[in-house]
């Protein structure tokens, strides 16, 4: 089987430390060794709760945040290996669509001044063809070509979401990172981003790489899904393998934490997980999540479990597999 | 049986720079001792304002409750005191917010936090309350709470501190509970354990709650009734299986349909979402017609003449549309 890879991601580490005045330093483990790859065109989402290192993981394909160890690769390139201005360069392949709408416009800038930016900023296309190529995007995305010259402040949420995606699409990029980029909307508004998203995808071949922490969002827009702990991809799999089938006990709680429409008053077969996930600071021995873990054993408390191929394509980490 | 709290044809209006925003027009809702109702619609639709309206925080000005009543066991609290709805406050009615972190105080441990609630609406002594307010920690599930009694707010998670606001919310055992998105900055696994002490407590103690989400699922996990708004409207309310089963408004369809919905078998398939078309029309310029009418694929001249009123279709399911037979086939 040969599917052509867009984005390899190889035991990617993020730690941040922070140095104490009279202690040893701190050490964050906010990413731990995760690896995954995407392939071309399609959507691959990462799920987990807050503080599992996905925001953080994003980043770091980005190049937003600074790697400590692993590798990024993008259509064959090693962007993990870049400096200065051939990064700066590489840039116009990957862009990204931030969570809250409201602050990631400039709120001084006029929306098309903003789209057309990256344009500019990497030289692309003819100068006089820009602002044609800037009233085109604006179609793209669903928005009137004529509200260009407006500013930020004059849209609700979901137009400037879609002058996000827009910026985003101005460089024409290979991979988007979207970080939550449906959390800070209404429903009926996130809706239309999601099957704008996925509309534009059809149209332009775009990868997605998707951070979420709604499952049912999840569900619905990505191919491939890992599911994080702890800075760790503790299960991965295709969208029906994981939501149909999840192995590792952590999946399975989260699914059955979300509250489902259809399932009113069924609410008492569940279980539900205690406590709070410890501190990514002092890790636990084993198991990141056997503290929490219904079926804990003695070795989860010892040893940490690999993540192991348990099926086509299908990952997980756990000593009961 | 008279309904606990009793609210009727409330207006309440806001002046702002673009003229007289409705934010709530000729809302109506009863709810019942020992029930769950849910208020659920997009932001701005007015549930946030409504559950204000009843503690008798509505900010004047700008804000301005313009009519209608609002009856809690038959005591008007429109007319009541400021010194009798600061009683009440806290002891009859309680109101638990979405964001944990600001709505504690951070330069007090936790428990003096509870036991001031309970020091202002009974006469007891301070040891005697912080007593109550370690049992109270105990109760919704804190461990050592003897100990946690102790911390600051900012020693503990987000769910740890929701679940103070809860204990302090039910220390002198109020008779009704407004929930305000109480989970909504809370990760899902911790939203089900507050969901389920939220249940535990409310069958214990019989206390009526009000929770306003914008999450259906939410709804479909706690609540007995649900009221839908929209822009300062009440356009639906009933039986939660009948809403979510049987959703009459083009609306309330609408709400279901575009979220996609977690299934535990999940097809090949993927049909794009079911899209309500435009926006929220601005508060300060309503028309005269169904507020929905602009949006509505059901739309006939009816709509754009005047609001159609809330009707029974069955004994406990209302709705306001002037279209229903063509919205159901």
């Amino acid at each position: 089987m040969s599917i052509e890879n867009l984005l390899e991601v190889n035991d990617l580490k993020v730690h941040f430390s922070k140095k104490k005045m009279f202690a040893d330093p701190v050490v964050v483990h906010a990413v731990d060794g995760v690896s995954f790859s995407i392939p071309k065109g399609k959507t691959f989402g990462i799920v987990g709760e807050s503080g599992s290192g996905k925001t953080t993981t994003a980043l770091a394909v980005l190049r937003l945040v600074g790697i400590t160890s692993g590798t990024v690769e993008l259509g064959g390139q090693e962007i993990s290996a870049l400096e200065g201005e051939d990064l700066r360069l590489a840039r116009r392949q990957f862009q990204m669509v931030f969570q809250d709408p409201y602050s990631s416009l400039d709120p001084r800038r006029r929306v098309g001044d903003i789209v057309r930016e990256p344009m500019d900023l990497m030289d692309i296309g003819e100068e006089d063809a820009r602002d044609e190529k800037v009233r085109e995007l604006f179609v793209k995305v669903g928005l009137r070509p004529e509200l260009t010259e407006l500013f930020p402040h004059q849209f609700s949420g979901g137009q400037r979401q879609r002058v996000g995606l827009a910026r985003a699409l101005a460089s024409e990029p290979e991979l988007i990172v979207c970080d939550e980029p449906v959390s800070a909307l209404d429903v009926a508004v996130q809706a239309q981003i999601l099957n704008l998203m996925r509309r534009l995808q059809e149209d332009t071949g775009v990868t997605f790489l998707f951070i979420s922490h709604d499952l049912g969002v999840v569900q619905h827009l990505c191919d491939h899904v890992a599911v994080m702990y702890l800075g760790q991809i503790v299960e991965q799999a295709d969208r029906i393998t994981l939501f149909k089938n999840p192995k590792h006990p952590y999946t399975q709680a989260l699914l059955s934490a979300v509250p489902r429409v259809d399932s009113h008053g069924s609410h008492t077969e569940r279980q539900h997980l205690q406590g709070d996930p410890p501190s990514p600071i002092n890790l636990p021995k084993g198991c990141r999540f056997a503290g929490r873990c219904p079926q804990a054993m003695a070795i989860c408390h010892s040893e940490p479990p690999a993540l192991q191929e348990i099926g086509d394509r299908h990952l997980a980490s756990c000593h009961l597999l | 049986m008279a309904p606990l709290l009793s609210v009727k044809n409330l207006l309440v209006e806001f002046k702002t720079r673009a003229g007289i925003a409705k934010v709530l027009n000729n809302v109506s809702l009863d709810v019942h001792s020992g029930e769950i109702l849910g208020v659920v619609g997009e932001s701005g639709c007015g549930k946030s304002m409504t559950a204000l309206s009843i503690m008798g925080l509505v900010p004047s000005p700008p804000g301005n409750v313009a009519g209608g009543t609002i009856e809690l066991n038959g005591e008007d609290l429109l007319s009541a005191s400021n010194k009798r709805l600061h009683q009440m406050r806290g002891k009859e009615i309680s109101m638990i917010f979405q964001e944990p972190m600001t709505s504690l105080n951070p330069v007090f441990k936790v428990g003096h936090q509870i036991a001031e609630a309970i020091l202002l609406h009974e006469k007891t002594t301070k040891s005697l309350a912080w007593e109550r307010s370690v049992k109270m920690l105990d109760r919704v599930g804190i461990p050592e709470a003897a100990i946690r009694a102790n911390s600051y707010p900012h020693e503990m998670s987000g769910g740890m501190r929701q679940r103070v606001m809860i204990a302090i919310a039910l220390a002198c055992n109020p008779k009704l509970l407004i929930a305000d998105e109480p989970t909504t900055a809370l990760d899902v696994t911790v939203q089900a354990q507050i969901f389920d002490l939220l249940r535990e407590l409310q069958r214990e103690t019989g206390t009526a709650i009000i929770m306003i989400t914008h999450d259906m699922g939410a709804i479909s996990e706690l609540a007995d009734r649900v009221a839908v708004m929209y822009a300062g409207h009440i356009i639906e309310t009933g039986d939660t299986k009948d809403i979510l089963s049987k959703p009459q408004h083009p609306y309330t369809r609408g709400l279901i349909a575009c979220v996609p919905h977690l299934e535990e078998n999940p097809s090949e398939e993927r049909p794009y979402l079911a899209e309500i078309p435009g926006v929220v029309p601005p508060l300060t310029d309503l028309g005269k017609g169904c507020t929905f009418a602009p949006r509505c694929d059901f739309r006939t001249d009816d709509c754009t003449g005047s609001q159609p009123s809330l009707s029974k279709i069955s004994d406990q399911h209302s709705v306001s549309c002037f279209n229903l037979n063509t919205v159901a086939s």
